[in-house]
């Protein structure tokens, strides 16, 4: 299946060929978890400290479907 | 311990007067409150000679606590004829501090409309003329000042908009290298100092960090352990100090709360572009910083220097500011935003209503949705004092009145900031209860809703966010008198340390045994200051409502409405 990711904050540095906070598809085998697509990605579960699917805070334990869009945010605040 | 100035701009005289038992142990919002609820009548016109403008150095400012050097500048606001503590950060308060003063009091007004400016040194206080300053914007007026009295000066002043009493003028203060960019800046405080004919405070002292302590040791050690919990925690001691806080505008917009377009989309598709890392790439490219401390001694150092192609510096661009002057008027450029936010830091103007106001205009179809030349354009009107100029100084909900407009997002008269009530629903309800108006940070439920900060509470859901809010309110009014940055908060609410180390901090400082009941009892007897001051100013519980956009109209992408209900709006104050 196919999902939409998008990596923020210095995350993209782990996946070669990507810019910072711009979208790119990756393609997993179905009922890939949240920590499933980290571990294929090769991004380090203690550095994705937000994890977010279709724009809502998503524990990594989250079986993912095809056509998610996934946000992966290290320790981030502002205001 | 400490003494408060009174400067009365009716006569030009200036006492020293002790601190009265009423305001011992108090400082920062703390202290502007209880002064204006003591001394100031709630119904009076805010820009006449009835009301005051009060400026307070946090309990701990002056101190080697960490990240602590924030004042409190208090008033009646012209711009919601509320109560008002604006805070910022800068070099003044720990200047003012180390020179003992608690508070500086400014009254009156003067009869012959000419302007001053209040000279603070260790020798004393003085008035001096300032019509030299008339019409200038406060970079030239830090120039100059900086110039005259030398580089170590605090210094806050008002630009042109304060000077010509506009709703939205804020109070700039400097950070260490000159830039007139730390602001006071919401509620339209610097059209009060500009009533009182006051351009400029200026405090001439080298000293920074020498504001007295009652056990020198023991406030080391706590200080100490303050710095290394800021330091631990992952947003305090990685995030800010990275991408500062635009860092938050991919967050936000993922989470689909960015405001866009006058808050009909919760997305931007331009975000990326006007993000903190965004920001980051290019000021280091062009030779600026994405990183940078407003005042001596922030662990934090969340502020940035942005060079602007015009080769004159940016600094910071915070996340409300790219928000605002951004997202919300679907402008995608950020050497446009950066300008806007110059112009604002220039002119005297509060960035979230300034971008909020140019949103308007683009609702009203004076200027086009995106066009941030245009905007650039209408902004430096206010300069001139046009007539245009002027609406876009007096605020969002001034601005839509003039041009027709209907939808705008404020509440008690004041501009929303970056976040969509319906997409993170704990700070729609801080936005409606708050004692300032439309203000985030008075509760900045963004922690639990959206950045997994101090627990989690699901930002869709209604449930659980008046606790929320309610706590963060109580706990930001306590830090907001601390003199520490609000930005505490996010280490204090995941590390236990966090608030006993605190209250050591102030035990050391005053020689007191306060407890951790106590500082938050100081939170919530700040808050009922404020709401009485209020209440006597004729608000009521029905001003503590969103715009009804909100409740009728579905957000996107998350198709959910603000249903929070007044009855659970009005049970906010059950403390």
């Amino acid at each position: 299946m196919m999902l939409e990711v998008r990596l923020f904050a210095g995350l993209h540095k782990y996946v070669k060929g990507t810019e910072s906070g711009e979208p790119f598809e990756v393609t997993t085998g179905d009922g890939i978890t949240l920590a499933g697509l980290l571990g294929q990605l090769g991004i380090p579960q203690q550095e994705a400290y937000v994890t977010m699917v279709n724009g809502q805070a998503s524990p990594v334990s989250t079986v993912l479907k095809n056509g998610d869009r996934v946000g992966v945010f290290p320790p981030v605040g502002g205001g | 311990m400490g003494e408060i100035l009174r400067v009365d701009m009716t006569t030009g005289q200036i006492k020293k007067e002790a601190v009265p038992e009423k305001y011992q142990g108090l400082g920062g919002r703390a202290l502007t409150s209880k002064v204006l609820l003591e001394e100031v009548d709630p119904t009076c016109n805010p820009l006449g000679s009835r009301n005051k403008l009060v400026i307070a150095p946090g309990m701990l400012s002056g101190t080697k606590a960490p990240s602590s050097g924030r004042i409190s500048v208090g008033g009646k606001s012209p711009l919601t004829g509320t109560i008002k503590e604006a805070n910022a950060g800068g070099t003044t308060a720990q200047k003012l501090a180390s020179l003992g003063i608690y508070a500086i009091i400014i009254e009156g007004k003067p009869a012959d409309g000419k302007l001053s400016v209040l000279r603070i040194s260790e020798q004393g206080a003085e008035l001096l003329p300032g019509d030299e300053f008339k019409g200038k914007g406060t970079y030239e007026v830090s120039e100059k000042l900086r110039a005259k009295y030398g580089s170590h000066i605090g210094l806050m002043q008002i630009g042109p908009a304060g000077e010509m009493l506009l709703a939205n003028a804020g109070v700039a203060n400097n950070d260490p290298e000159g830039n007139s960019s730390r602001y006071a800046g919401r509620g339209g405080l610097g059209a009060v100092m500009g009533s009182k004919g006051l351009k400029a405070v200026v405090v001439d002292t080298q000293k920074a960090l020498d504001a007295p302590v009652a056990n020198s040791e023991a406030f080391g050690e706590a200080a100490k352990k303050f710095a290394k919990i800021l330091l631990d925690h992952p947003v305090t001691g990685q995030g800010l100090p990275s991408f500062g806080t635009n860092v938050l505008m991919n967050i936000i917009n993922e989470a689909g709360a960015l405001p866009t377009k006058n808050f009909r989309k919760g997305r931007f598709d331009q975000a990326n572009q006007i993000s903190g890392e965004k920001l980051a790439e290019v000021a280091v490219a062009r030779g600026g910083k994405a990183t940078h401390a407003c005042h001596h001694g922030c662990v934090m150092r969340c502020s940035n220097i942005y060079p602007m192609p015009n080769g004159k510096v940016c600094a910071p661009i915070e996340y409300e500011s790219a928000w605002s002057l951004g997202a919300h008027c679907e402008i995608g450029d950020l050497d446009d935003v950066a300008m806007l936010n110059y112009i604002c830091n220039d002119v005297g103007l509060d960035t979230i209503e300034a971008g909020g106001t140019l949103g308007i205009l683009m609702e009203g179809g004076v200027i086009p949705w995106g066009d941030g030349k245009a905007a650039i354009k209408a902004l430096e009107e206010v300069y001139t004092g046009s007539a245009l100029g002027r609406i876009i100084g007096n605020g969002a909900v001034f601005a839509a009145r003039a041009f027709g407009v209907t939808r705008v997002g404020e509440v008690k008269g004041q501009h929303m900031p970056a976040y969509d009530p319906r997409g993170a629903k704990g700070i729609g309800v801080t936005y409606a209860t708050s004692t300032m108006g439309a203000d985030h940070t008075a509760g900045y439920c963004i922690t639990a809703n959206i950045l997994k900060v101090g627990g989690y509470v699901d930002p869709l859901k209604k449930e659980g966010q008046i606790d929320l809010a309610r706590n963060l309110q109580i706990a930001t009014a306590a830090i907001d008198s601390s003199g520490l940055c609000l930005f505490v908060a996010f280490a204090v609410l995941d590390n236990p340390d966090g608030l006993p180390t605190i209250v050591e901090m102030l035990n050391a400082k005053y020689g007191a045994s306060l407890t951790i009941d106590d500082v938050l009892a100081l939170g919530q007897q700040v808050l009922r200051n404020e709401r009485e001051f209020n209440k006597r100013a004729g608000f009521t519980k029905e001003a503590d409502r969103l715009p009804e956009f909100f409740l009728d109209e579905e957000s996107d992408p998350h198709k959910t409405k603000f249903d929070v209900t007044n009855d659970e709006l009005d049970s906010l104050y059950n403390f």
